[in-house]
């Protein structure tokens, strides 16, 4: 019976080492573009149509890809969308496509602020994701859910202060955005949460009900404002 | 993912208990590790008649006494014995202090923090890069003021490298208030990680150190009118200046 469970956990492991084994960049790009059939006409409307993300950010996209036609091209689109896949994926071959690849080409917002996703999310690496998140904010400034991680890491980090400057700044821009409420609401209930433990019982609440505005299905945000009223305040 | 516990070498070596803490990764353990190390060199010993081992290691012959003493508490472990005589040596000059501040733990406001290098610091980057690279110097006797001129200044700024800790305060180390503080947070977020199952471990390092977070800024009964982040420093503050006091030129 344990030799059975041994030679099945061999099995497996030698699976995902063939599997290892076979990746490459090459073949990666080679099923990316042919998943997505992307061609050297028609691969700058493949990769908008299939980047998903909120209006600003796909148009934000669809500028850094018009700055930078004549360096870009079906390789750097099947490498893009390699990227998102297996960020989505949660898989740290996400890092080998950005530093073997993606790095190398004319910086760009998304791809940094993805890149930040990776290092926080999947890696743990938090220093290595406020980089990358600083880095996407500087290259386009109203990526408002840059900010936003941005916001959190800093408060991970233990930098309150900046994390509340980052939240507010997420809550301005996403705020006027039709798609990126969900964004606004929990950036600025991060805020009002921020401003409550400064003693600032007021400003935090009138935060918080915004969130609430902004996303009225947030259970957290309620219960906040819930006990702060019946604190009497 | 699977939680990583170790065992806790017991504070009070009369009540030879051995705990389990739940850590997201192995540098945490490593900060743990060396916390432990931190908070003996800084606790006063029975043995130095109520003296802290970094105040006898002030001299070669006291140096030699909490070499001594640190076998009998750590056993003979050369690398631990190599962090007690790193912690408690006397570093009067700032290089030798911004050396070994890379090195610290950091404490409860940085257990679960990833170890940084020089290579990570911005503002030790930008310091150089402003004030001695960009710049001539008559002889190396000038540029070398300038240099420890620059490296007060990156020790006395709060550093996002050590939760807005100042540099000298990470050096500094912990005391018996931090001690009993982080022993206090272990034990909830030991509690609180045994419910919760991660995908991955960027997932359970941002949820430990949100759980830090909160716990930081939690108002104390113990300590009226202050969050334990502000307790934390507050110690830390008195420890430096005592050390200041002795060790500083």
């Amino acid at each position: 019976m344990a030799r059975g469970k041994k030679s099945k956990r061999n099995k497996k492991r030698a699976r995902r080492h063939r599997e290892s084994a076979r990746w490459s960049l090459d073949r990666v790009v080679e099923r990316t573009t042919r998943d997505f059939d992307l061609g050297s006409e028609n691969w700058r409307d493949q990769l908008i149509r299939f980047a998903c993300g909120p209006r600003f950010a796909t148009k934000s996209l669809e500028r850094y890809v018009d700055a930078h036609q004549s360096r870009l091209g079906p390789r750097w689109a099947a490498l893009f969308l390699a990227f998102e896949e297996e960020m989505l994926r949660q898989s740290e071959r996400a890092e080998r496509i950005y530093e073997e690849a993606l790095c190398t080409y004319p910086p760009c917002a998304w791809v940094e602020a993805t890149m930040g996703d990776v290092c926080l999310l999947i890696l743990g690496r938090l220093h290595r994701a406020r980089r990358h998140y600083q880095a996407a904010v500087a290259l386009e400034p109203e990526l408002a859910n840059a900010h936003y991680e941005l916001g959190l890491v800093y408060h991970a980090l233990g930098l309150f202060e900046r994390a509340a400057g980052e939240f507010k700044t997420a809550a301005q821009l996403a705020g006027g955005r039709e798609d990126e409420r969900e964004v606004a609401a929990r950036a600025s209930f991060n805020l009002g949460s921020y401003q409550w433990n400064l003693g600032e019982c007021a400003i935090s609440k009138q935060l918080i009900r915004k969130a609430l505005e902004y996303m009225p299905d947030y259970p957290e945000a309620q219960a906040s404002l819930d006990a702060i009223k019946a604190r009497g305040m | 993912m699977r939680p990583g516990l170790v065992p806790h070498p017991p504070y009070d070596l009369q009540v030879c208990e051995i705990r389990q803490y739940a850590f997201p990764t192995t540098d945490a353990i490593e900060r743990f590790e060396r916390f432990g190390i931190e908070q003996w060199v800084n606790t006063p010993q029975p043995v130095f008649g109520g003296r802290c081992p970094w105040e006898v290691a002030q001299s070669p012959a006291g140096l030699w006494r909490v070499e001594e003493e640190a076998k009998e508490w750590f056993g003979d472990q050369k690398e631990k014995i190599a962090m007690v005589l790193a912690t408690a040596s006397p570093l009067p000059r700032p290089d030798k202090r911004r050396a070994e501040v890379y090195r610290r733990s950091g404490g409860l406001l940085n257990i679960f923090l990833d170890w940084v290098s020089e290579e990570d610091d911005e503002l030790w980057q930008r310091l150089v890069r402003e004030r001695l690279e960009a710049r001539s110097f008559p002889d190396q006797a000038t540029r070398l003021a300038v240099l420890h001129e620059i490296e007060r200044r990156w020790l006395e700024t709060p550093s996002e490298l050590f939760s807005n800790l100042t540099p000298e305060l990470v050096w500094a180390g912990p005391g018996p208030v931090e001690g009993k503080l982080l022993i206090e947070f272990l034990e909830s977020h030991t509690a609180w990680w045994e419910d919760q199952s991660f995908e991955t471990r960027g997932e359970a390092l941002k949820e430990s150190l949100f759980f830090l977070r909160r716990f930081q800024l939690q108002p104390r009964n113990d300590f009226p009118q202050r969050m334990a982040g502000e307790v934390v420093m507050a110690e830390r503050r008195r420890m430096l200046e005592r050390k200041k006091a002795v060790v500083m030129d």
